[in-house]
This record gives C-alpha cells, sequence and structure tokens, in this order.
C-alpha cells in the first residue's frame, strides 16, 4: 500500500488541485463581471480496478469535475495525469486515445442518446470511427454489446424512445463500454431511474467491473449509493472536497460536519417517524459569491471566528482519510 | 417502457417515416401535397401539353416526330432532373423495405450525392454536346395548305411564344380556353410554361438559402463565444437591409435572367435560417448525447452533421417551405414590375401586368388565372408547410 | 379509528387516458381514507397512477385524453366527484391545496410572490388587499422564510430551489386548507434541502391539524414522515398498512422487493437484490396480478397468471393484493383453486 501510492504509476487517474472557473458575463461588450469557481482545487487519485464515489450537492461542482477530466470543460488550472500522461497538455493524438481510454455514462438517460439514431449508430459510432469496423463485423460487435448489457440483440433498429428510462440507461453504458475503456465515469447514472430499476443498473455496472476490469469515476448526489458502489468516497461541497476516505471507513467515522449532515439526510426506512434526528437550517451558498474562508461555516454547528477566516486545508487523518476542517482533530 | 417482445423483428421506422405517418393524418396537407406534384408533373411535361408543334404529322407520305425535334437543352436538362428525382423517390421506398434503418441515412446520403452528380453532369454535357436546332416550320399552314396530314397536336397546339396579332386580347373562347393575351399568345399555354418559372425560382432560391443559413448558422451555434458575437451581429445586418428594394437594386444592374433570379433571392433570405438553426445549436451544444459525441472522440463534421444538424433542422424544413412561397411571390412581383424574367419566357408575375392594355383596356382573364395560380400554388406550400410543422413537432416532443 | 376521523375517502375510483393506441387505465380500483391530522403516503414508481390519484382527488385530470370513470371521492360529506365545477373550485386550493414536485416551474415568473400568495387568499377568503398582503407575510414567516416583509416584493427567479419550495407551500397553506396533496415535494430539491422541507410540512400539520397526502417514491421519506401508506403498482393499490408494520414486515412480493432492492448506509453487501424485468405499460398491461411477470412467487403460479387480485384486509389494519399471502384466500377460493387451477 505504502509504495504504492509512493510510486505515481500505480494510479490509474491522478487529480491536482483542478480548478475550472467559468467567467460570468454582462453586458454589450460581454465584460467578465466575477468567476463561478465550479471546482475550485479537487485532489484525487483512483487506482486501477477501483471506483471513487464523488458525492455532493447541485452545484457542488461533481459533475463539472467529471468533465473537466474528459475536456469537455476546459480546466482553468491544476493537472490531470491519466497512466502518467498529462491530459490537459495532451496533443491531439494523445487525446484522441485518451477519449478511448475514458468514456462518461450521463444521468439523464432521456437527453443524452440522439432521438434520431439508432441503437446500432449509437453503440456503433464510435467503434466505426476509432477502429473501423464495419459491415458485419459492426453488427456483430454491436450485439455482442447489447448483450452484455442486457438488451436483447434484436433491438439494434429501433430509436431511443422506445425504450423504458432503465433500457435506455443501459444503452448509455453498452455506448461507454464500445472502445473497451479503462476508466468510465458515471455522472449520476442512476438518479433519474426507478427504485426497481436503479438496482439493475448499479449491479449491471458492478459486474461489469468484475468482468471487465474498469475503473469508475462514480458522482452522485445519494451517499448511501455511493458507499454501496465505491471503494474511496470523496465528499464534495461548494468545489471542494471537504472529506476522503474508504466508503466503510466514511460512514463508520464521518469527521466532516458537513459528511454528517449529509449522512443524517438520507431518509432511511429503518428510521420511524418518531425517531428521527432534526437537520440544520441554512442553504448552499452561491458557487458565485461563495463564503469567506471554510465554504460550510455559515450553515456549520462548530464555526468559529478561524473557520469564517481562514480556508482550511486537506489533512490526512488515518489511514487515507482526509478531512478540510479546522474543527476535526 | 416498451414490451420488447412485443415487436416483430421487421426493419425499424426511420424518422422520415414517423413525420409521414403524422403528415399524412390530415386530409388538406394531402390534398395540397397532391396538388404540388400535380403542378410539378405540369411544369415538367409543359411542352408535350401545349406546343405549336405537333407529335406526329405525315408529309410527303413520311411520318415525322416534330414536338421531339424541337425540344430545347433546358427542356432535357428539366426531363433529366425530374427522372433523377423519380428514381431517387423509388431508391427512397426501395430503401425502407431492403436496408437497414442504421445505415439508411448513409445510403440515401449516398444516392442522393452520386445522382445530383449524375445530374450535374449530364447537364453540363447537353449543353456542351446538343445541338442548337430552330424549327420554324409553320405545322398548322403546311396542313391548312395540305403539305401535310394525319397530325396529332398537344392538348393546347400553340406555342408560347407565338405571335399572332390577328386574335390579341381575346378574352376566353373555345379556341383559347383563357383567353389571349397583347401579342396573341394562348394564355393557358403560357400559364403551364410559366409554372416552370414559379417552382424552379421557388425550389433554388430556398435550396441556396438553405444552405447559406444551415452553414453560418451551425457555425455561430456550435463555437459561440467572440465568432457567434461577431457573426450574428453581421445577420443582423443583413435583415435590417430591406431586401425587395436590394433585389429591385441588383436586378436593375444585371441582365435579366432567371439565373440571377434565384441567386439574388437566394443570398439574401438566408438570415431566418441562419437563426433557427443557431437558436438550435446553441440549445443542443449542452445536451447530454452532443456531450456523449464529443467525449466519444467523434471527428468535428460528425458531431455538427451527424448528432446536431438533424436535430435542429425541423425549423428549416417547416421554414423552407413557407421560403418557396415566398420566393414565388418575389418572382412574380419582380416581374409585375419589369425587373423579371425577359419576353417571351413566361412567368405569373409578367403574365399579371399585362392585365391592363396599352388600349387601357382591362383585361380581367390576365388578371384572374395568372393571379389564381399565384395565390394557389402559395396556399398550397404555405398548407403544406404547416402542415410539416404539425408533423415534425409532436414527434419530436415524443422522441426527445 | 372512527368514521368521525376520516377527512378523505376513496373508493374504487378508476381513471383512464385515451389514446390513439387505446385505453390506458391509469387508475383501477383504488380506495383508501386519510383520516384528520395524519399523513397518508402513497408510493410507488413512476407511472403506477400515484399522481394522477392525486390530481383526481383535485378533479384536475385534463379531459381529454382523461377521465374518471368510476368511484367516489368523499370529502368529509361531499362527494367531489358530483360537485359542479364552480363549487370545486371554492374547495380547490381553500380546503384541498396541492404542492408540485418542480418548484421552478410551478410559480408565476412574472409576479412577486407576495401577489402570487395575496391572489389566492383574496379569492377565497374574501380579504381585502391589503390584509390579503399582511397574511402573505405571515405565512411567509411560518413557513420560515427569514426577512419575509422583503421576501414578499420577490419574483421566483431571485430565489433558490428550497426558498421556492417554500413559497409553494406557503401558497398552498395560506388558506389553512384540511387537506395538503404533496406530490413528490422533495424529488427536485437537495437531500439536506429535503430534510428542511419535509420538517417544515410537518410542523404545519401539527399546528394546523392539517391531512398531507404525501406522494413519493422515495421509501425512506415515507418510513420517516407517513403515518399510514398505500404501495401502488401498474395502476393499482397493492399493499395498505400502518407505516411501521409495513416496513418490519412486507407482505405484498413487490414491496418486499422494493424495500431489498435499496442501497442502505452500513449494510455491507456485494450485490443489490433486484426485481427483474421493467414497470409493464399501461396499454400493455399483463393478464391476471400484474406483478406477476416479475415476481419471485407467482411467476409459475396459474391463478397469479390469470386472475387479478383486489385489495383485501388479510390481517387488522394490513391490506394486500397478492394471492400468495397469508389469509388472503377465502376457504371457497382454497377449495376452488385446488380444482381450478390444480397446483
Amino acid at each position: 500500500m505504502e509504495q504504492n501510492s509512493e510510486n505515481k504509476n500505480g494510479y490509474l487517474l491522478e487529480v491536482d488541485n483542478l480548478k475550472t472557473y467559468f467567467a460570468v458575463k454582462r453586458g454589450l461588450f460581454r465584460k467578465t463581471v466575477g468567476y463561478i469557481k465550479a471546482v475550485d482545487g479537487v485532489t484525487f487519485r483512483i487506482r486501477s480496478g477501483q471506483s471513487l464515489g464523488l458525492v455532493g450537492e447541485s452545484g457542488c461542482g461533481k459533475t463539472t469535475t467529471g468533465r473537466t477530466i474528459t475536456r469537455l470543460v476546459p480546466a482553468t488550472e491544476g493537472q490531470v495525469f491519466f497512466e502518467g500522461v498529462d491530459m490537459l497538455n495532451a496533443t491531439a493524438k494523445q487525446l484522441l486515445q485518451l477519449r478511448r481510454d475514458i468514456s462518461i455514462i450521463f444521468q439523464d438517460p432521456f437527453g443524452s442518446l440522439n432521438p434520431r439514431m439508432t441503437v446500432a449508430n449509437i453503440v456503433g459510432e464510435s467503434l466505426k470511427v476509432h477502429k473501423n469496423i464495419t459491415g458485419t463485423e459492426l453488427a456483430n460487435r454491436v450485439k455482442g454489446l447489447l448483450e452484455k448489457v442486457g438488451l436483447p440483440s434484436d433491438s439494434v433498429n429501433w430509436y431511443p424512445h422506445e425504450f423504458s428510462g432503465g433500457q435506455r440507461q443501459r444503452i448509455g453504458i453498452a455506448r461507454a463500454l464500445a472502445l473497451e475503456p479503462k476508466l468510465v465515469i458515471c455522472d449520476e447514472p442512476v438518479s433519474a431511474l426507478d427504485v426497481s430499476i436503479q438496482s439493475q443498473i448499479l449491479n449491471l455496472l458492478k459486474d461489469l467491473q468484475q468482468e471487465l476490469g474498469l475503473t469508475y469515476l462514480f458522482i452522485a448526489h445519494d451517499l448511501a449509493v455511493v458507499a454501496f458502489f465505491c471503494d474511496v468516497v470523496a465528499v464534495m461541497y461548494l468545489g471542494k472536497i471537504v472529506e476522503q476516505a474508504e466508503a466503510k471507513e466514511l460512514y463508520q467515522n464521518p469527521m466532516h460536519p458537513y459528511t454528517k449532515v449529509l449522512m443524517s439526510a438520507i431518509p432511511d426506512t429503518n428510521v420511524s417517524r418518531e425517531g428521527r434526528r432534526k437537520i440544520g437550517k441554512g442553504e448552499v451558498p452561491s458557487a458565485l459569491n461563495p463564503p469567506s474562508g471554510c465554504p460550510f461555516h455559515p450553515r456549520c454547528p462548530l464555526a468559529d471566528t478561524k473557520c469564517s477566516e481562514q480556508m482550511p486545508m486537506s489533512e490526512k487523518k488515518d489511514g487515507e482519510h482526509f478531512v478540510a476542517c479546522w474543527k476535526c482533530d | 417502457m416498451v414490451n420488447l417482445k412485443k415487436k416483430n423483428q421487421q426493419l425499424g421506422l426511420s424518422y422520415g417515416e414517423l413525420v409521414w405517418r403524422e403528415f399524412k393524418k390530415s386530409r388538406v396537407n394531402i390534398i395540397f401535397l397532391i396538388f404540388i406534384i400535380f403542378l410539378f408533373c405540369l411544369a415538367v411535361f409543359a411542352p408535350f401539353l401545349a406546343n405549336d408543334k405537333p407529335f406526329v404529322i405525315r408529309i410527303d407520305g413520311q411520318l415525322r416526330f416534330p414536338i421531339f425535334k424541337s425540344l430545347t437543352v433546358s427542356n432535357y436538362s428539366v426531363f433529366l432532373a425530374a427522372a433523377a428525382g423519380l428514381i431517387q423517390l423509388l431508391l427512397i421506398y426501395r430503401n425502407r423495405k431492403r436496408i437497414d434503418p442504421s445505415i439508411r441515412g448513409a445510403v440515401l446520403f449516398r444516392q442522393i450525392v452520386v445522382i445530383a452528380t449524375i445530374v450535374a453532369a449530364g447537364i453540363i454535357l447537353l449543353f456542351i454536346f446538343f445541338p442548337r436546332r430552330l424549327d420554324a416550320t409553320d405545322y398548322k399552314s403546311m396542313l391548312a395548305s395540305g403539305g401535310a396530314t394525319d397530325a396529332v397536336f398537344a392538348p393546347i397546339p400553340y406555342g408560347y411564344a407565338r405571335t399572332d396579332l390577328e386574335v390579341r386580347e381575346e378574352p376566353p373562347s373555345r379556341r383559347h380556353w383563357l383567353g389571349t393575351d397583347d401579342v396573341g399568345a394562348d394564355v393557358l399555354c403560357r400559364l403551364i410554361h410559366g409554372s416552370r418559372i414559379s417552382l424552379s425560382v421557388g425550389f433554388v432560391a430556398v435550396g441556396i438559402s438553405s444552405i447559406i443559413g444551415v452553414f453560418i448558422g451551425s457555425v455561430l451555434g456550435y463555437f459561440g463565444g467572440k465568432v457567434d458575437f461577431i457573426g450574428m451581429r453581421f445577420v443582423e445586418i443583413m435583415m435590417a437591409i430591406p431586401s425587395f428594394f436590394l433585389i429591385i437594386t441588383i436586378v436593375a444592374f444585371f441582365p435579366r435572367s432567371l439565373f440571377n433570379i434565384m441567386i439574388i433571392i437566394g443570398i439574401t433570405s438566408w438570415t431566418q435560417n441562419a437563426r433557427f438553426i443557431r437558436a438550435e445549436f446553441l440549445k443542443l451544444r449542452n445536451q447530454d448525447f452532443v456531450q456523449a459525441a464529443l467525449s466519444l472522440g467523434l471527428p468535428l463534421r460528425s458531431i455538427l452533421f451527424r448528432h446536431m444538424l438533424p436535430n435542429a433542422i425541423a425549423p428549416v424544413l417547416v421554414n423552407a417551405t413557407f421560403g418557396i412561397a415566398g420566393a414565388i411571390f418575389i418572382e412574380a412581383a419582380l416581374s409585375f414590375l419589369g425587373f423579371g424574367v425577359a419576353p417571351p419566357t413566361p412567368s405569373w408575375g409578367q403574365m399579371l401586368s399585362l392585365g391592363v392594355s396599352t388600349t387601357g383596356r382591362f383585361l380581367w382573364w390576365l388578371t384572374v388565372f395568372p393571379g389564381l395560380a399565384i395565390f394557389l400554388i402559395v396556399l398550397a406550400y404555405n398548407l403544406v408547410g404547416e402542415g410539416l410543422r404539425d408533423a415534425l413537432d409532436p414527434r419530436l416532443r415524443r422522441a426527445v | 379509528m372512527s368514521e368521525n376521523d376520516v377527512l378523505v375517502s376513496i373508493k374504487n375510483l378508476g381513471v383512464s387516458f385515451y389514446s390513439e393506441d387505446g385505453i390506458a387505465k391509469a387508475v383501477q380500483d383504488v380506495s383508501f381514507s386519510i383520516s384528520k391530522g395524519k399523513t397518508f403516503a402513497l408510493v410507488g414508481e413512476s407511472g403506477c397512477g400515484k399522481s394522477v390519484t392525486a390530481l383526481s382527488i383535485m378533479k384536475l385530470i385534463p379531459f381529454p385524453p382523461g377521465e374518471i370513470v368510476s368511484g367516489s371521492i368523499y370529502f368529509k360529506d361531499k362527494n367531489l366527484l358530483e360537485l359542479s365545477p364552480k363549487r370545486m373550485r371554492t374547495i380547490r386550493g381553500n380546503k384541498i391545496a396541492m404542492i408540485f414536485q418542480e418548484p421552478m416551474t410551478s410559480l408565476n415568473p412574472v409576479y412577486s410572490i407576495g401577489d402570487q400568495i395575496a391572489e389566492a387568499i383574496m379569492l377565497h377568503q374574501h380579504k381585502t388587499d391589503e390584509q390579503a398582503w399582511a397574511d402573505s407575510v405571515g405565512v411567509l414567516k411560518q413557513v420560515g422564510i427569514s426577512d419575509p416583509e422583503r421576501r414578499v416584493y420577490e419574483y421566483p427567479h431571485q430565489l433558490s430551489g428550497g426558498m421556492r419550495q417554500r413559497v409553494m407551500i406557503a401558497m398552498a397553506i395560506s388558506c389553512r386548507p384540511e387537506l395538503l396533496i404533496a406530490d413528490e415535494p422533495t424529488t427536485a430539491l437537495d437531500v439536506t434541502i429535503q430534510m428542511q422541507i419535509l420538517d417544515l410540512l410537518d410542523e404545519l400539520q401539527e399546528q394546523n391539524d392539517m391531512s398531507i397526502l404525501l406522494i413519493t417514491h422515495d421509501l425512506g421519506i415515507v418510513a420517516e414522515r407517513a403515518h399510514k401508506v398505500a404501495v401502488m403498482y401498474a395502476s393499482r393499490i397493492v399493499e395498505i398498512a400502518g407505516c411501521r408494520a409495513l416496513f418490519d414486515e412486507a407482505l405484498h412480493p413487490y414491496t418486499q422487493g422494493l424495500l431489498k432492492s435499496l442501497p442502505r448506509l452500513g449494510v455491507n453487501k456485494k450485490r443489490l437484490d433486484t426485481i427483474p424485468g421493467s414497470v409493464p405499460e399501461p396499454l400493455h398491461f399483463p393478464e391476471g396480478c400484474k406483478f406477476h411477470p416479475r415476481c419471485p412467487l407467482g411467476n409459475k403460479d396459474n391463478r397469479c397468471r390469470s386472475v387479478e387480485p383486489d385489495l383485501r384486509e388479510v390481517k387488522p389494519g394490513r391490506f394486500a393484493a397478492c394471492w400468495r399471502v397469508q389469509g388472503y384466500q377465502t376457504e371457497k377460493e382454497r377449495l376452488e383453486y385446488g380444482t381450478k387451477f390444480g397446483k
């Protein structure tokens, strides 16, 4: 373990102090009046074959992190290494290779599939473009992929709207797997699905991980789903990772007050009307105008003046447990 | 939420078929579509419907076929184009039965490219190698004088360029069903030949404006930012110019030819299309399926034209039908004002302008019939456009 | 539970939607009652008919294509389905109020929130403009919006999602309704905000002695908030029980499957249990029990495959619609079952 973390190449993906700012422009001449710090200094690493969960509420920058890593959104600062290749400064040729090695599964099973293309085209297009596979071989590959994700192989000629939400999500997974990627970024893959379908998709993703040795960056807002699915969990708040630990460690021993709030906010079927906890007040502040110091201090029950003035740095507590909080000693 | 077992394993429906199913639900749509097709047939077969040359005639005991000899290069070009269009339609029908929907789009595109190339090459070859001939024989007087027998004429046995001062400005009669104009040409004959001008002006002008509009709009919408900012100001400048006066000005400087009119209408009316496409692209740019295509590393060409354009084209298609109607109108207005095609080439607008003769008489048949023709074709295109919009819309909502 | 405690009683409600492809029975034979001052939860997956049931109580089913085809909805002693549209308007928004899932689109962007709340108050309670505005400040304060005197003049786009949902709730409770229908009130909100909103609903319920019909797909919310639960599947209620009783021991295989398929904090599992297949479409409902193709018990059972079970009381206070639940079949049916279908 120790050696592995020394050796940079033990990790498939390394994200170091990644920042993505969006300029806010106003007026006729599009003058920049401010920045939305969607991702503000995010650092994490994923070992090959593992899954890292990125949890947080809407607007915390988890989706932007995923899109910045795949260079769908330009990064402002920081470094991203994939298998030792500097992704943010990759040449066009390297980028093309990276596009094959990293794929994305999207949240919205309705918006993420082109409504004008048949399943065969949606799944097979990247094979055609990147690997020059055509004709019967392409058809067979597509059928194989569909079977792998649990869809009938005779559905290749249908359009996305002819499928249910869960089936569409399977199409999206098949598309993501077409180029045999090493890293799959799952952007809220189950949050738009029904309860009974969620578990099917989660199981499918787990099975595929075992079968194909995939590495996942799993982005979600549901801590219960992430805790089930991931080996390591990172909790994001306002563009920063506030706590990061192995899944088991995190839910057994949450340190950051925000993690605690998040955990107690998950509705649980084992808790009755009488036995439930109350939750703190306050809302997530806007990323355009974040609070000074620790971003969580206006909502934090433990906050004092230091918290409102100085930004806490991420510190290693025990083992692989990182927390960014002045109050967690 | 489809029952996967329930569907039989036939080839799926393409998007075009879905739209067609929706479109044909309304009877009005079908009626006016048939009307437009009917006009197309009229235009294509105009020389066989109204011609002063007979199909068959016996001169000195020998059978001759002067009508085929009298066909010009442009006639043959029209036939070639019409045949190509018909073949393309048949191919679409065949594709539906034979070809896997997943590659149907690509196949269709290839077919269109091949056929269009053949047509273009054919027309160029025709223009180069086709002998110019002029058959000035007056077969009717030959018949009258007994020099020829056994003639079979077209239903309207007059040429559109005929001048016959004896019958000028005659109201509708048995010989001239819709009357004659100021030089004695048959109005019905000129109406039929005039439909060629109106239809081709509409199609070519809208084709030009759609291609320019789609190209500029997609570039602005996809790249956004500074490109979009500067581009949109340019579009706004173009929109601020009153296009009809621009057309009149330009037409006044250039020779009066049909092609000039088409091109000028085309390059002044693309702004609406550009705005439509730009708006759709801005919206689509952030859709997940476009992001997915980007993340798969697909080439820009594929993202723009395979993933985004088919989802953005609907308003342009609808606008095109209205655009055809508008172009027909502009051409008619230009011809009415005397800036249109040069006589004797017939055009509906030009015929309208003859409604008040030089002697001051009001010739109602020269106003009513071309006017009615313009009215009907503009109405037909507008209604078909409306039907198309309705057919595209609910599908879009359900499919997206 | 005595008769007088019942605020709303729905019997054999049936709602159909007509389309070119056929008749979709969105709600079939739904019966339940809501007690005064209690929370009744209607839980189920998308398309199971829970929202349609709620809209039927408000008589807001769009016609065409939808139509209430059978049943009765008694609100106290009035059958809502027999009321004239005019009488219904005096109840809707006044005695029965509703909040929707999407706080972004359910407020009108061109009016200030004060305008929107005051309008409802003026309409139903015949108050003057000033009184109504004063009242709207009051309800905003009640739903926990800070600085309500200033906020009444703000427009929806100036508020966050959680705030907008609070405004929606303020509008709904402004006329002190006896029944509040909350259709997925927190689905569009973040988890921490979700808890705040649900807490607020609880508080308001206690203060106003209001009944809540809570419609949700989230079993966790149901467990923590409801007094009584009905589980819907494919347009029917498959199980009704007291909240704790349901989560302690679910009777219907669908409810059991749902509960097992949830990932839980602290429970370490390699795989989740799943319900195979997907929810059937209303136009292609299977024969017999609609759950049988996905049911671990009913899959091979002839009776499940051919006869649809209705909702029956199988234990005191426990209702279920499943042939395989103990105590469901009558003696006569058991005999008939044996002869007719064979074992």
